[in-house]
């Protein structure tokens, strides 16, 4: 256990009265809303630390991570050869919490192949890195993969462990000195890893971890070391909550889309089922899982045990990361990549063995690789997703600057009294959570019997959704045979906007139910609320748009297919009218016209081919509302 | 050497000099021995002076690098830059190559393992199947000059150079009084903002539609004539996801949650009165100004972990910048210019 970090902040001297936070005493905040408020956020950034990340010459830091999303410009490669940035990124408007979330892997691997002075430096697996960093990056992952150490690092790991210490080091400190511990309570952040593990070659595992504060294990944890879900929870539990101090974690998965359905899996190796052990620490664990990142959403697939035409949203053409580079791969969708037939699965799963491995939150984040934060506006500025992405050379990339598919990465939401590492740390605990593509949509979602028809029209509807009913991320109590449907309670507000760029109007709010019968679980996706007949619209050939729409939308809805029998679960999903895609904006600009070859220039081919889509729906998806009868 | 020139005019070389009357000092003074000697002692003295092209660094910055540095811009930014991107790129190269001639000094193209592996890599794959030795193959590429021209060495070095003098920068830990200065000297940076606290009644645009401004006119006058309190004010609008009693709210702050045209009249409103109708993303407010907090420097201990970062990252730039310019000041700089000023 690392104790209270670092020289920087040690010395302040903090005014009474404090509140302890890990180790480290902070001044409560000014600001604290009973009723809460929302804070938004990424919980999935890399910088230069992440292997990915470096082989594309990012050379942003922790720290500049940090500067960036408080709302500082920031320098993005390539870089000229006296370092300095060709490019450059800031905010429209600075997040307010954000979490460095490098790769645990190859942490330390990286740092060698970096240091001329440490040794293994001159391994050819780090000549290799240097040299023609794409090939490293192939196969320095796939090393990984099959939780192999290179021979570099010695025996047991230990030189490339050694080496993990002063990048966790320096994470750790920047984390520290970027936390606004003062009554302003501006900015919060979390420290963080990313542990990257994979079930075969290019399926993908990966989980974010993020602590609650400073009291942190010694090291990440990586899947070379703990190369099972399994054995990563359990040394997480022992170096973090049951190590006797004030620490800890939640894990987060992300990319199930990318994970040929192996992500979350429901049978052990030999066939049999999971066991009540392992649901209940994925439980434990696993409380919010992302929605949308660069690479991809991963709600649900169009036609996978739905009839929802919305689920046609972001999507990959691939199922593994492995998919886009050999031909053969079977790239087909599999149910158990999608977040929505997961939620059903979990509900099978908890008939079965009394538990429910899969009750998810919602958060979205970026999975930037350029250490930009928040990035995630729907521009012709996207810079590209800088790690798995479209390879960055030594020059501008011409055309877009990432694969068509890719996308700008979506927000997390935390709804928090404060914007404290306490307050937001519970608030992911207890699902309090939700997820946008990009906009900052507010969003409220409650559920109960009790909440009143006039939710809408009341000054104190917050306060009586708190009283009356469950917020998103709970459970409602079980009811008797006789009781009422329960209702629920959705309003949401249309993202105010920037001084360059305001905010869209609304569409709609929908309800999407999930739910058991004797032996197969079903969904349904209500529309609840919809916005006025004449929208906003825009045109996709020229991006141009036409004022109006709703700004927001509010009601109060009763299951009209409720059975207190059945398991179910409810998520609300708002969505906004239609905008230009980032790649759209950019065929726009490129002055690209599908119908006339020749304006069609160099690295804009994708405009016009038939899977873009030129226009996108942003939009927000809560936690769900969990119902759980007594029978179980 | 040809002394000729320094016999008095009317003589030859071969003619006996006519003896003439002159003083000890001017006969020191025209003798050809005296000549000699104080050409000589003029040049070794002056040599070092002479000599300085042959000992300083030299840069030079032909017209064609400045064409190949203009093609790779626009190749790379999609548009030819204008003279002030011309201007940077220069001295961006002679940056880059001042910092490169220091690393190749150091020796770091040498001994750099990286460095070394690149180019017998680069050497391999010129003829895969020769087999010499990795030596060979180095000495080979040094020979060729390829760890001049190499733009993975180039890079390489360049790094391992800006990381040195980054350590280098880092080494001492700032003082108290250093840190003082610093944010005495960046207050801009650190100011904390002026604030507002204030209530507001909201009129919502979706509800209302076309009634929203005779609506907002109406209520502006209710609140005027009535005074009530603002407690209960704030109840006679429109439901909102916004709070209606605001906390002490910087103008950036207000501006995420009610839209820039909100934040701004809420930073210009006055105090203990209704003000208004004021426009927001969803509709139109009345807002009274309970309080307001100016603008203010904080103290260093508020800010301390804020300061001593930005001040270690100011310090390692200026420790690049410096050393940089003192590697200019030690060099000859030539840039040819000469090429079509480029579009602007």
């Amino acid at each position: 256990m690392i104790s209270p970090t670092a020289s920087l902040g040690n010395s302040i001297e903090t005014q009474s009265p404090t509140v302890l936070e890990g180790g480290t005493p902070r001044t409560p905040c000014r600001d604290s809303d009973p009723l809460r408020q929302p804070f938004f956020g990424d919980l999935h950034v890399h910088t230069a630390f992440s292997l990915d990340a470096s082989t594309m010459d990012t050379r942003n830091r922790p720290a500049d991570a940090y500067r960036f999303a408080k709302g500082e410009a920031l320098g993005l490669q390539p870089y000229a050869e006296d370092g300095r940035p060709m490019r450059s990124a800031q905010l429209g408007r600075p997040l307010d919490f954000a979490a460095v979330t490098d790769h645990a892997e190859l942490l330390g691997e990286t740092y060698i192949c970096q240091a001329p002075d440490l040794q293994g430096y001159d391994s050819w697996v780090c000549q290799v890195y240097r040299r023609w960093p794409r090939a490293a990056f192939f196969w320095m992952n796939f090393q990984a993969s099959r939780a192999t150490r290179h021979n570099f690092c010695g025996e047991n790991g230990r030189r490339c462990l050694e080496a993990a210490r002063p990048p966790w080091r320096e994470i750790i400190e920047a984390a520290e000195a970027a936390y606004d511990r003062s009554e302003d309570c501006a900015f919060t952040t979390f420290i963080g890893y990313e542990w990257t593990g994979a079930a075969g070659p290019g399926n993908n595992f990966h989980r974010n971890v993020i602590f609650e504060n400073d009291l942190v294990p010694d090291l990440p944890l990586s899947f070379i070391d703990q190369p099972d879900l399994e054995s990563f929870w359990k040394q997480l539990g022992a170096e973090c909550e049951d190590a006797g101090e004030a620490c800890d974690v939640v894990v987060i998965p992300h990319n199930s889309n990318l994970s040929a359905g192996k992500m979350f899996r429901t049978q052990q190796e030999d066939g049999k089922p999971i066991s009540r052990d392992e649901a209940e620490a994925r439980k434990r664990y696993e409380v919010l899982v992302e929605m949308i990142q660069h690479k991809g959403e991963s709600e649900c697939f169009p036609g996978l045990g739905n009839s929802d035409e919305l689920c046609a949203f972001e999507k990959l053409s691939t199922n593994s990361f492995t998919g886009r580079y050999f031909w053969a791969s079977d790239t087909q969708p599999k149910g158990r990549q999608f977040v929505r037939n997961l939620l059903r699965e979990g509900m099978a799963q908890e008939k079965q063995i009394g538990v429910n491995p899969f009750q998810f939150g919602f958060i979205g984040s970026t999975d930037t690789h350029l250490g930009t934060p928040g990035l995630v506006a729907e521009t012709a500025d996207f810079p590209g997703h800088g790690g798995a992405g479209k390879p960055a050379g030594d020059a501008l990339p011409t055309g877009l600057p990432d694969f068509v598919e890719f996308n700008p990465g979506g927000l997390a939401v935390l709804w928090a009294e404060e914007n404290s590492r306490r307050a937001l740390f519970a608030a992911m605990k207890r699902r309090e959570a939700y997820a946008t593509s990009g906009p900052r949509m507010v969003v409220r979602f409650f559920g109960g019997e009790g909440l009143p028809l006039d939710y809408c029209n009341r000054p104190d509807a917050v306060a009586t959704g708190y009283a009356e009913g469950v917020p998103m991320g709970g459970t409602l109590p079980a009811s008797g045979p006789d009781s009422t449907p329960p209702r629920f309670a959705i309003s949401v507000l249309a993202d105010p906007g920037t001084a360059g760029q305001s905010g869209n109007t609304l569409d709609r709010v929908q309800i999407i139910k999930g739910w058991t019968t004797q032996d197969s679980t079903q969904e349904k996706v209500y529309d609840v609320a919809t916005g006025t007949p004449l929208p906003a619209s825009v045109d996709p050939i020229t991006c141009e748009t036409v004022a109006g729409g709703t700004q927001s939308l509010c009601a109060v809805w009763e299951d009209p297919d409720w059975e207190p029998t059945q398991s179910a679960f409810y998520y609300a999903r708002a969505l906004e009218n239609p905008s230009c895609r980032w790649s759209q904006r950019l065929c726009v600009q490129a002055r690209v016209q599908c119908e006339n070859p020749e304006t069609i220039s160099e690295g804009f081919e994708p405009c016009c081919s038939e899977s873009h889509r030129p226009l996108i729906q942003e939009r927000a998806w809560t936690s769900p509302i969990w119902y759980q009868p007594d029978s179980l | 050497m040809d002394l000729t020139y320094l016999v008095p005019t009317g003589f030859t070389m071969t003619e006996a000099p006519r003896p003439i009357q002159r003083s000890r000092l001017q006969r020191i003074l025209r003798a050809p021995l005296f000549h000699f000697i104080f050409i000589g002692t003029c040049a070794y003295l002056l040599w070092p002076v002479w000599n300085v092209d042959e000992d300083r660094l030299s840069i030079r910055v032909t017209a064609e690098d400045v064409h190949q540095l203009e093609l790779g811009w626009t190749q790379q930014m999609g548009r030819k830059p204008t003279a002030r991107d011309r201007a940077a790129l220069i001295e961006n190269e002679i940056d880059e190559r001042l910092l490169l001639e220091e690393a190749f000094s150091r020796g770091w193209h040498r001994s750099d393992g990286i460095a070394q592996r690149r180019l017998i890599q680069n050497q391999r794959f010129l003829d895969p199947e020769d087999q010499a030795t990795d030596e060979e193959m180095l000495e080979r590429a040094y020979q060729q000059g390829m760890d001049q021209s190499d733009v993975v060495v180039r890079r390489r070095l360049l790094e391992l150079m800006r990381l040195t003098l980054a350590a280098e920068a880092r080494r001492t830990p700032p003082d108290r009084e250093a840190l003082n200065a610093y944010l005495h000297d960046h207050a801009d940076q650190f100011r904390e903002p002026e604030r507002v606290q204030l209530s507001h009644v909201f009129l919502s645009r979706d509800r209302r539609g076309l009634n929203l401004d005779t609506d907002a006119e109406a209520l502006g006058q209710r609140l005027r004539q009535t005074s009530p309190p603002v407690k209960a004010a704030v109840e006679w609008g429109d439901p909102l996801l916004v709070r209606s009693r605001l906390p002490l709210w910087s103008e950036d702050r207000l501006a995420r949650e009610l839209g820039t045209s909100f934040a701004r009249s809420a930073m210009e409103a006055p105090g203990q009165q209704w003000f208004g109708p004021v426009d927001s993303a969803y509709g139109k407010h009345w807002i009274f100004v309970e309080s307001r907090s100016e603008a203010a420097d904080p103290e260093l201990n508020d800010v301390l972990p804020r300061v001593e970062a930005e001040f270690l990252r100011e310090r390692e730039k200026e420790a690049l910048r410096n050393h940089v310019k003192e590697l200019r000041e030690q060099s000859e700089i030539y840039v040819e210019t000469g090429l079509d000023a480029p579009a602007s």
